[in-house]
């Protein structure tokens, strides 16, 4: 072996204990609803989107769908055009 | 035909009458240039998420309309004014014909395109509009 660790390497954890994770499947809410178009003017949805700092919600943690995330990702950058949400917060 | 939405900011300081003018005048510019005004969406003033030429607050109204497609670089002429206005903070204009298309397109045909947009949502909105006024002049 190339890093002369013994046998196992990485993945085996000494106590020979599995660590599981219990991974909640997580479902694009827009797609469970059928959304087939995000709006802008929307505020209320959208903030529920957005970080603390007013950054947009990344969907690895959303779990929105690709194309649900960029139809919102359009909705709050207009919104943030308009001032109906802010681009960051001090 | 193309559908456009038209958002204006309009300056908070404005008196209603000249709110009400800018608002016509745009309409106005819309309707020389063959567009048609199909609804129209007033939130009267609402707090800003970050202040706009120091102001913290601004009126917003929303144009729905129409263009036929072959009129509709004419839009830019109606941009340009607004873009000149200094009673106008900010405005946006999208065009809606196609994402509307394409969302009816994956609708089970018959059934209404869904936009998350729900009424429950609107409806207070509108209700409260008229309160909203007199606190302004309070």
């Amino acid at each position: 072996m190339a890093f002369g660790r013994g046998p196992g390497g990485r993945g085996k954890k000494p106590a020979g204990k599995k660590k599981t994770f219990f991974k909640r499947k997580k479902v694009c809410r827009f797609s469970a609803e059928h959304i087939e178009y995000i709006d802008y003017k929307d505020v209320k949805l959208l903030q529920q989107y957005i970080l603390e700092r007013a950054k947009i919600l990344p969907r690895r943690i959303s779990g929105t769908s690709a194309r649900h995330q960029r139809m919102l990702q359009s909705a709050i950058k207009r919104a943030r055009h308009l001032a109906l949400l802010p681009y960051t917060t001090d | 035909m193309r559908t456009y939405e038209l958002a204006i900011v309009a300056d908070p300081r404005l008196s209603d009458e000249e709110f009400v003018s800018l608002v016509d005048e745009t309409k106005q510019l819309i309707g020389n240039r063959g567009g048609e005004l199909t609804r129209e969406e007033a939130w009267g003033k609402r707090k800003l998420a970050y202040p706009i030429r120091k102001l913290s607050e601004g009126r917003y109204t929303f144009l729905y309309l129409q263009m036929p497609a072959e009129r509709a670089n004419l839009f830019s002429e109606v941009e340009l004014r607004l873009k000149q206005n200094e009673k106008v903070l900010r405005f946006l204009t999208v065009r809606t014909d196609l994402d509307l298309q394409r969302a009816a397109g994956r609708v089970k045909p018959g059934q209404a395109v869904k936009t998350i947009h729900s009424e429950p949502n609107e409806a207070p909105r509108e209700a409260a509009e008229p309160v909203r006024e007199p606190v302004e002049e309070a």
